[in-house]
Protein backbone atom coordinates (compact mmCIF):
# COMPACT_ATOMS: atom_id res chain seq x y z
CA UNK A 1 0.00 0.00 0.00
CA UNK A 2 1.23 3.51 -0.68
CA UNK A 3 0.51 6.75 0.70
CA UNK A 4 0.01 10.49 0.11
CA UNK A 5 0.76 11.63 4.29
CA UNK A 6 3.86 13.04 3.78
CA UNK A 7 2.67 15.54 0.80
CA UNK A 8 -0.97 16.23 2.51
CA UNK A 9 1.04 16.32 5.54
CA UNK A 10 3.46 19.32 4.37
CA UNK A 11 0.87 21.23 2.26
CA UNK A 12 -0.64 21.58 5.53
CA UNK A 13 2.37 22.90 6.88
CA UNK A 14 1.95 20.53 10.05
CA UNK A 15 5.43 18.62 11.40
CA UNK A 16 5.23 14.64 12.33
CA UNK A 17 4.52 15.44 15.66
CA UNK A 18 1.76 17.86 15.06
CA UNK A 19 -0.20 15.20 12.80
CA UNK A 20 0.79 12.68 15.52
CA UNK A 21 -1.07 14.79 18.51
CA UNK A 22 -3.69 15.71 16.47
CA UNK A 23 -4.14 11.54 15.94
CA UNK A 24 -3.45 10.30 19.10
CA UNK A 25 -0.73 8.22 18.42
CA UNK A 26 3.41 8.69 18.24
CA UNK A 27 5.55 10.66 15.58
CA UNK A 28 7.34 7.15 15.31
CA UNK A 29 4.01 5.85 14.04
CA UNK A 30 3.13 8.94 11.32
CA UNK A 31 6.78 8.19 10.57
CA UNK A 32 6.37 4.49 10.03
CA UNK A 33 3.22 4.89 7.94
CA UNK A 34 4.80 7.87 5.78
CA UNK A 35 7.62 5.17 4.80
CA UNK A 36 5.08 3.09 4.08
CA UNK A 37 6.69 0.33 7.16
CA UNK A 38 3.12 0.26 8.53
CA UNK A 39 -0.26 -0.04 6.94
CA UNK A 40 -2.42 1.88 9.49
CA UNK A 41 -5.67 0.22 10.86
CA UNK A 42 -9.19 1.01 9.47
CA UNK A 43 -10.00 3.34 12.19
CA UNK A 44 -6.62 5.12 12.37
CA UNK A 45 -7.27 5.47 8.23
CA UNK A 46 -10.57 7.36 9.00
CA UNK A 47 -8.95 9.70 11.47
CA UNK A 48 -6.41 10.42 8.58
CA UNK A 49 -9.17 10.83 6.02
CA UNK A 50 -11.18 12.99 8.52
CA UNK A 51 -7.89 15.06 9.60
CA UNK A 52 -7.56 16.11 5.76
CA UNK A 53 -11.26 16.41 5.07
CA UNK A 54 -10.58 13.52 2.13
CA UNK A 55 -12.11 10.05 1.51
CA UNK A 56 -9.21 7.28 2.52
CA UNK A 57 -8.99 5.95 -0.89
CA UNK A 58 -7.56 9.55 -2.03
CA UNK A 59 -4.80 9.00 0.41
CA UNK A 60 -3.96 5.25 0.71
CA UNK A 61 -3.44 3.37 -2.45
CA UNK A 62 -3.64 -0.14 -3.09
CA UNK A 63 -0.76 -1.95 -4.63
CA UNK A 64 -0.92 -5.91 -5.91
CA UNK A 65 1.58 -7.42 -4.06
CA UNK B 1 0.43 3.04 38.09
CA UNK B 2 1.82 5.11 35.71
CA UNK B 3 4.03 4.09 32.32
CA UNK B 4 7.57 5.45 33.85
CA UNK B 5 6.41 4.51 37.72
CA UNK B 6 5.93 0.48 36.43
CA UNK B 7 9.36 0.69 34.11
CA UNK B 8 11.64 2.32 36.66
CA UNK B 9 10.45 -0.38 38.69
CA UNK B 10 11.09 -2.52 36.48
CA UNK B 11 14.37 -1.34 36.44
CA UNK B 12 14.95 -1.36 40.31
CA UNK B 13 14.01 -4.57 40.83
CA UNK B 14 16.91 -5.76 37.70
CA UNK B 15 19.37 -3.41 39.18
CA UNK B 16 18.84 -3.17 42.55
CA UNK B 17 16.50 -6.12 43.71
CA UNK B 18 17.98 -8.98 42.05
CA UNK B 19 21.70 -7.91 43.15
CA UNK B 20 20.71 -7.65 46.49
CA UNK B 21 19.05 -10.95 46.76
CA UNK B 22 21.73 -12.78 44.96
CA UNK B 23 24.73 -11.15 46.90
CA UNK B 24 23.58 -9.90 50.16
CA UNK B 25 20.70 -11.64 51.32
CA UNK B 26 21.89 -14.94 52.41
CA UNK B 27 21.34 -18.34 50.75
CA UNK B 28 21.61 -17.25 47.39
CA UNK B 29 20.69 -19.58 44.74
CA UNK B 30 20.10 -18.54 40.85
CA UNK B 31 16.27 -19.43 40.75
CA UNK B 32 15.66 -16.62 43.17
CA UNK B 33 17.73 -14.09 41.84
CA UNK B 34 16.39 -15.36 37.93
CA UNK B 35 12.67 -14.78 38.83
CA UNK B 36 13.50 -11.09 40.15
CA UNK B 37 15.32 -10.65 37.10
CA UNK B 38 11.96 -11.79 34.75
CA UNK B 39 9.98 -9.91 36.79
CA UNK B 40 11.73 -6.43 36.14
CA UNK B 41 12.03 -7.52 32.69
CA UNK B 42 8.62 -8.51 32.69
CA UNK B 43 7.61 -4.87 34.27
CA UNK B 44 9.82 -2.88 31.50
CA UNK B 45 8.47 -4.99 28.80
CA UNK B 46 4.63 -4.79 29.80
CA UNK B 47 4.56 -1.02 31.01
CA UNK B 48 2.40 0.85 28.99
CA UNK B 49 4.33 3.46 26.26
CA UNK B 50 3.70 6.97 26.66
CA UNK B 51 1.65 7.07 23.80
CA UNK B 52 0.58 3.35 23.71
CA UNK B 53 -0.80 3.34 19.89
CA UNK B 54 -1.30 0.32 17.48
CA UNK B 55 1.62 0.22 16.27
CA UNK B 56 3.20 0.25 19.69
CA UNK B 57 0.87 -2.81 20.30
CA UNK B 58 1.45 -4.33 16.83
CA UNK B 59 5.37 -4.25 17.41
CA UNK B 60 5.17 -5.56 21.15
CA UNK B 61 3.26 -8.51 19.90
CA UNK B 62 5.77 -9.18 17.08
CA UNK B 63 8.78 -8.81 19.22
CA UNK B 64 7.16 -11.13 22.04
CA UNK B 65 6.00 -13.78 19.13
CA UNK B 66 9.67 -13.73 17.61
CA UNK B 67 11.03 -13.41 21.17
CA UNK B 68 9.75 -16.50 22.27
CA UNK B 69 10.39 -18.54 19.04
CA UNK B 70 14.10 -17.87 18.94
CA UNK B 71 14.22 -18.16 22.97
CA UNK B 72 12.46 -21.53 22.27
CA UNK B 73 14.62 -22.46 19.86
CA UNK B 74 17.95 -22.15 22.28
CA UNK B 75 16.52 -23.20 25.45
CA UNK B 76 15.92 -26.56 22.96
CA UNK B 77 19.63 -26.48 22.03
CA UNK B 78 21.21 -25.55 25.07
CA UNK B 79 19.30 -28.55 26.56
CA UNK B 80 20.46 -30.66 24.21
CA UNK B 81 23.86 -29.68 24.60
CA UNK B 82 23.42 -30.77 28.23
CA UNK B 83 22.03 -33.80 27.87
CA UNK B 84 23.97 -34.85 24.47
CA UNK B 85 25.88 -37.59 26.79
CA UNK B 86 21.91 -39.15 27.97
CA UNK B 87 21.10 -42.58 26.81
CA UNK B 88 18.31 -43.99 27.03
CA UNK B 89 19.74 -47.69 26.64
CA UNK B 90 21.55 -46.82 30.04
CA UNK B 91 19.09 -47.37 32.38
CA UNK B 92 15.84 -48.61 31.48
CA UNK B 93 13.73 -48.37 34.52
CA UNK B 94 15.40 -44.75 34.36
CA UNK B 95 16.29 -44.29 37.93
CA UNK B 96 19.43 -42.58 37.20
CA UNK B 97 18.62 -40.60 33.86
CA UNK B 98 18.74 -37.32 35.06
CA UNK B 99 17.03 -34.66 32.47
CA UNK B 100 19.25 -31.07 32.88
CA UNK B 101 17.28 -28.10 31.30
CA UNK B 102 17.67 -24.39 31.94
CA UNK B 103 14.67 -23.18 34.08
CA UNK B 104 11.86 -21.50 33.52
CA UNK B 105 12.73 -18.60 34.79
CA UNK B 106 15.96 -18.21 32.62
CA UNK B 107 13.90 -18.82 29.71
CA UNK B 108 11.39 -15.63 30.64
CA UNK B 109 14.65 -13.79 31.55
CA UNK B 110 15.58 -14.84 27.84
CA UNK B 111 12.46 -14.08 26.24
CA UNK B 112 11.71 -10.71 27.68
CA UNK B 113 15.35 -9.86 26.60
CA UNK B 114 14.93 -10.43 23.16
CA UNK B 115 11.64 -8.78 23.19
CA UNK B 116 12.57 -5.90 24.62
CA UNK B 117 16.13 -5.75 22.47
CA UNK B 118 13.35 -6.06 19.51
CA UNK B 119 10.54 -3.85 20.51
CA UNK B 120 13.25 -0.85 21.00
CA UNK B 121 15.81 -1.72 17.60
CA UNK B 122 11.93 -1.64 15.49
CA UNK B 123 10.68 1.45 17.25
CA UNK B 124 14.14 3.33 16.71
CA UNK B 125 13.81 1.91 13.47
CA UNK B 126 10.36 3.62 12.67
CA UNK B 127 12.00 7.18 14.24
CA UNK B 128 14.42 7.35 12.21
CA UNK B 129 13.37 5.50 8.59
CA UNK B 130 13.41 7.98 5.82
CA UNK B 131 11.07 7.37 2.52
CA UNK B 132 12.45 5.48 -0.12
Amino acid sequence: MTNRLRELRAAKGLSQADLAQALGVSRQTINAIETGKYDPSLPLAFKIARQFRMRIEDIFKDTPS
Amino acid sequence: MTSSTTKRLGVGVVVVIAPLLHFVVPGAFWHRTASAIAAGLMMLFFAKEPVEDERVQDLKLKAISTAFSVSFGLTLLVNWLLNRDWDVTRDFDGATMVWRSISGFDLIILVMAVALMLFHLWRWRDATASPA
